[in-house]
């Protein structure tokens, strides 16, 4: 692990992605590979909200797992703020799609964990700790266990957990995809909200919902299906602060919408083997 | 709620009617009294043994619970040890694997005999038989509990900063913790088995010896007497641990 | 502790050669450690000692008739353990007020230590079969029963449903739904409760009995054999084994339509 910067003011960090590749041994015999990402290449600057939008199988979880360092990439190089990712980076942080919450700690524990990884003694991580759940809306849960929550809390004691020691880059794989419409949708405009308090960190967001990328972000990252290579490159220009269900309504949200739309539908109907339809009479 | 009452006297009323039907077979005939006694006689045996009339009363308790114990606690230990040391290393897991299952199935309350024969018949030798049963139960339990623990939990603590040692302490002890006191009541009520087994087997004191003695001399009263006995003390830890589960597993999902 | 590197260290003859060789190795030890008596040689005893003894019980006679009378008491006892289970946790399976008269006393069954009936059962039959066979459905009982119970409890609501909405009786009920799912658990625990079955068979030989491998352990304690001890434990052991691989090929053939869970 490369040794602790507790430099993280939350303001991030610029990310870049040097002809990455991933590749992994097929599970049934190990002569042929599987290859998730193909020579992948982007800049993203510091405090930019940036979506990665895909069919399923396109790579899209294995670029974050390179990035944090879970699983580092075959080819290539990654760098965040100039640096190159070796391994585990103490200034990333990691919301998964599945709980990932330790389960046999409460609520308040979970969240105080990654401050006690780093030495802080204890009355301080506690306080911190709180004051991230009173973020999130869920001091008076704090002494719950995680089966003892709902979805939605989970992934807020999951968010409020990663962002208490404020890493520079926050990496965020189907957060909410998990969760119903309706919780959905308040989850994203909480995120917002906290992502802007805490002073707008670089966020890489992965997503299959195209309304919730284009919702989100200030740039959509298009990948192809498997093996996964860089497609499209869409600015959003939508005006902050967003509400999400307000920014649905208008007109450039339509039109992004359209505009995106055309480039991922070839590749979901390639990922799900299907061809697109011709013209009638076919 | 009338219902539960109703139930609820309807297994008393089987028990009582149990011990009714157990007291005029016995009293039937004299081959029946040899063989099945009866609740008074057994009650009665059960008090002279309590207040120490003809054997050394409590003692003999305390020595099976003796070994007992001694065996739990050292055949937990090994077994954690090794568990963690085999589920550690890789290669050793799998290669030694096959060979464990094998001496697993051995039938170890047969390995009995041998103990007795190699050891002889203190306190200790009987309580290393006890740990030789105790070893598999806590080894399985440990390292099925390592092997099955969720590859997400430990990438969320190490993108969260836990070193090795954090890691350890973190994920994998409460992990030994929750499976090593989900195998407690086992581990227990073979413990005890294995302890009045091996004294039954041979031995001059012990629950078990008492138990022998009374099938020797044909006195049914003894041996029920006994097991009675020996039943009691387990359930009364068996609900004992049944409580340190339930509050160790507060964390867990219903 | 990574998995995933698992599948790459030493796959198939590189594995067995390390396992093969590790056997010879211990083996060796053994013999050494015994001839240098290093070791207690009333407990280890030497595989020379072991393989003799081996021999001899095998060419009187003696450890085959011991063997047929392990495994016929064995089949019975668990066929008839596994049928009284079935018949009980049926029973309190499918009712509820059955279920809360008997229940206390047999999860109060379930506490003590079921070989602790044995000589209950020798002082009532002496030493033939029966205290054996005895000991061994009592030993599967009360496991069997709670399973059952608790598979019977789990059918699905839905697939009850389903089939009542399609027109089943009970009697259809309990051939298509109910038999399925029971059997299905009594292959899967099949494993298991021939396990305890084995151990309470074995267990019950110890004690004086006239036939099987239990008995022939326990004249060797009593001639101070400890090689005839170990010896016997080895082919209970093998019987152990390959009974348990016999059952797993078997179950693998019957539960081919299920889901990987």
């Amino acid at each position: 692990m490369t040794p602790r910067s507790d430099a993280g003011n939350g303001a991030g960090r610029s990310l870049e992605l040097d002809r990455v590749t991933q590749r992994y041994p097929s599970s049934t015999n190990d002569t042929t590979e599987f290859v998730a990402m193909q020579d992948i290449s982007l800049e993203i600057p510091a405090g930019q909200f940036v979506s990665v939008v895909g069919p399923t199988g396109c790579g899209k979880s294995t670029m974050l797992s390179a990035i944090s360092g879970l699983r580092p990439a075959s080819d290539g190089q990654v760098r965040i703020g100039g640096e190159v990712v070796t391994g585990i980076r103490s200034d990333v942080g990691f919301i998964f799609q599945q709980d990932a919450l330790l389960p046999w700690r409460t609520a308040l524990q979970n969240v105080e964990l990654s401050l006690r990884f780093r030495g802080r003694p204890k009355s301080e991580s506690r306080e911190r700790a709180r004051e991230w759940l009173a973020r999130v809306g869920l001091l008076d849960f704090a002494d719950r266990y995680p089966h003892q929550l709902s979805g939605g809390m989970r992934k807020r004691v999951a968010v409020a957990s990663t962002l208490v020691y404020e890493p520079d880059i926050l990496l965020m794989d189907e957060p909410f995809s998990a969760l119903d419409i309706q919780t959905r949708t308040l989850m994203e405009n909480d995120l917002l909200h906290v992502w802007d308090e805490a002073g707008k960190n670089t966020v890489l967001f992965v997503t299959h919902d195209l309304e919730e990328a284009i919702g989100m972000s200030d740039r959509i990252l298009v990948l192809t299906a498997s093996p996964g290579r860089l497609l499209g490159d869409y600015k959003i220009d939508l005006p902050r602060p967003r509400d999400l269900l307000e920014v649905k309504m208008t007109e450039e949200f339509t039109e992004l919408y359209r505009a995106i739309w055309k480039d991922l539908e070839g590749e979901v109907l390639a990922a799900n083997k299907l061809r697109i339809p011709d013209a009638v009479g076919n | 709620m009338r219902k539960r009452w109703l139930n609820r006297s309807a297994t008393l009323v089987l028990v009582v009617a149990f011990f009714v039907v157990w007291q005029y077979a016995g009293q039937a005939n004299v081959a029946n009294k040899l063989t099945i006694g009866t609740p008074a006689e057994v009650f009665r045996w059960i008090g002279d043994w309590s207040s120490g009339t003809y054997t050394d009363g409590w003692s003999d308790l305390w020595t099976t619970l003796q070994e007992a114990l001694l065996g739990y606690l050292l055949g937990t230990v090994v077994g954690v040890s090794l568990a963690v040391l085999i589920a550690g290393v890789d290669v050793l897991a799998r290669l030694v694997m096959p060979f464990v299952a094998a001496a697993n199935a051995v039938p170890k309350i047969a390995m009995a005999p041998l103990f007795v024969l190699a050891f002889g018949t203190t306190v200790a030798c009987k309580a290393y038989f006890v740990s030789s049963l105790v070893v598999f139960i806590s080894f399985f339990a440990v390292f099925n509990g390592l092997r099955s623990i969720n590859r997400r939990y430990l990438d969320h603590v190490q993108i969260l900063g836990a070193s090795r040692w954090w890691t350890v302490r973190e994920v994998y002890v409460p992990a030994i913790v929750g499976w090593l006191i989900t195998s407690l009541r086992l581990s227990w009520s073979w413990s005890l088995a294995a302890a009045v087994f091996v004294e039954y087997l041979s031995s001059n004191e012990g629950m078990g010896h008492i138990v022998q003695s009374g099938q020797e001399s044909l006195d049914a009263a003894t041996v029920i007497g006994a097991l009675m006995i020996i039943a009691v003390v387990a359930v009364c830890v068996d609900a004992g641990l049944v409580l340190v589960e339930r509050r160790a597993k507060e964390w867990r999902p219903a | 502790m990574s998995t995933t590197r698992l599948n790459r260290v030493g796959s198939g003859w590189a594995l067995l050669l390390a396992r093969t060789a590790l056997v010879v190795v211990v083996v060796a030890l053994w013999q050494v450690a015994a001839d240098q008596e290093w070791v207690n040689a009333n407990f280890f005893s030497s595989p020379s000692d072991v393989w003799h003894s081996l021999g001899s019980l095998s060419a009187s006679g003696d450890l085959w008739r011991a063997l047929e009378s392990t495994v016929v008491v064995l089949a019975i006892g668990w066929v008839l353990g596994e049928l009284a289970g079935l018949a009980l946790g049926i029973a309190i399976g499918l009712s509820k007020r059955l279920n809360d008269i008997i229940g206390p006393i047999i999860v109060f069954a379930n506490a003590v230590p079921r070989i602790l009936l044995l000589p209950i059962f020798v002082v009532w039959y002496g030493f033939g079969y029966e205290p054996k066979v005895l000991l061994v459905v009592a030993v599967m009982v009360v496991f069997v029963a709670l399973n059952v119970a608790a598979g019977v409890r789990e059918v699905d609501g839905l697939l009850v449903q389903n089939m009542r909405v399609h027109g089943a009786n009970a009697f259809d009920l309990l051939r298509h739904v109910f038999f399925p799912a029971v059997s299905l658990w009594v292959t899967s625990s099949a494993r298991v409760t021939v396990g305890y079955a084995l151990q309470a068979t074995i267990g019950s030989e110890l004690l004086g009995a006239e036939s099987g491998l239990g008995s022939l352990i326990s004249h060797g304690q009593v001639s101070f054999r400890s090689d005839q001890i170990i010896a016997v434990l080895l082919v209970a052991a093998a019987l152990a084994v390959s009974v348990d691989l016999l059952l797993a090929t078997l179950e693998r053939r019957a539960v081919r339509w299920m889901p990987k869970t």
